[in-house]
């Protein structure tokens, strides 16, 4: 390249039209690039930037102008092709993201608010036998048996008898009973 | 995890706990007036049948029988508290010669379920007591002797831990 300079100033200098065309148009490139925050894709405006910059300086010939033109307009199209994919990869990868963060989000919630509702409804749903219901005295089975025993039809007045007795053994046996609910249930 | 995944789970683990809190600590007070309340009727109901209020110490009890006990009782303790009101119930109305009466009531406690327990074998002999009065005697038969069955297993379960003494 650097041979082709020093041949190319024999050669009649660009106008200062085309000149001034090729700056303004690797500043646009430039321009683009920058917009977008792909540093990657300002490196072939650079280079082509760079490349006139020399050809002005070292006054290229009309045929290194146009080779300089046609390799900027080689990379012009492949500058807005990788710019284009690399701005929807981003979109796309930006977009995953946020929806892989979200489905987590809702996926622990869920999981959260399911694994309360199964611990509420196993506690619910588990019959309390914390206290257990008091042993039988021997005075109640004892009445148990006398009112088996004895048939009372003949007798409606035994059959009150027989009652009264089961009734009265069973009286400390309720006390006992209720004063463990009031235990189990009370506040 | 981000952290605002952390803060989201977080809170929602917060939000279940305390409606489960709310629900438990409902259930407990409903399960407490429950039990306030079979031990004032039962209260009412000796001091009613003191006097000779056989009706009385019956209205007293009746609401008891006939109303489920609350979620938080456990089933074995709501069984037999109801159970006990029915068996007083059908003694009560076998006192007063309403053996058509008693027989509903002991059938209404026994529905709630059986076991081999003081509470089923009062209530089988209530029932085979009213059957009996009724001239029902096969069926009196059948519950005086599924109530002697049940009787001779808790007798040989007190005896058993008589025993060692």
């Amino acid at each position: 390249m650097t041979d082709e300079h020093v041949g190319a100033r024999e050669d009649d200098p660009p106008s200062e039209e085309e000149l001034a065309h090729a700056t303004a148009l690797a500043r646009a490139l430039e321009r683009e690039t920058l917009r977008e925050m792909h540093v990657d894709a300002l490196l072939p405006a650079l280079e082509a930037r760079h490349l006139l910059n020399l050809a002005k300086a070292s006054e290229p010939s009309e045929a290194r102008l146009a080779e300089l033109y046609r390799e900027l307009e080689v990379l012009l199209p492949r500058t807005s092709e990788v710019s284009a994919k690399a701005a929807a990869s981003t979109i796309e990868r930006d977009g995953w993201r946020g929806i892989r963060k979200w489905l987590l989000v809702a996926t622990s919630v869920g999981l959260a608010a399911a694994s309360g509702l199964w611990l509420g409804s196993q506690d619910a749903a588990t019959p309390r036998t914390l206290a257990e219901l008091p042993a039988p005295t021997l005075a109640i089975l004892e009445a148990q048996q006398v009112a088996m025993q004895q048939p009372n039809a003949a007798n409606p007045a035994d059959a009150n008898a027989n009652g009264q007795s089961l009734t009265a053994a069973m009286r400390p046996y309720r006390a006992e009973f209720l004063t463990r609910l009031a235990t189990e249930y009370g506040p | 995890m981000s952290r605002s995944l952390r803060l989201a789970a977080v809170a929602s683990l917060l939000l279940v706990a305390a409606a489960c809190e709310e629900h438990d600590s409902s259930s407990e007070e409903s399960a407490s007036a429950w039990v306030r309340a079979l031990r004032t009727a039962h209260r009412r109901a000796d001091a009613a049948e003191q006097r000779g209020d056989l009706a009385g110490a019956t209205a007293a009890l009746a609401p008891l029988a006939r109303e489920p006990a609350p979620e938080g009782v456990a089933e074995n303790h709501a069984r037999a508290a109801r159970q006990d009101v029915y068996f007083r119930l059908a003694t009560l109305a076998a006192a007063q010669g309403d053996h058509p009466a008693a027989q509903v009531a002991a059938s209404a406690g026994l529905a709630l379920g059986q076991g081999d327990d003081v509470l089923t074998a009062n209530l089988l002999i209530a029932r085979g007591e009213a059957h009996e009065a009724l001239g029902q005697r096969d069926e009196a038969s059948t519950d005086y002797l599924a109530a002697l069955r049940i009787n001779e297993v808790l007798l040989g379960a007190v005896l058993a831990e008589e025993e060692p003494q």
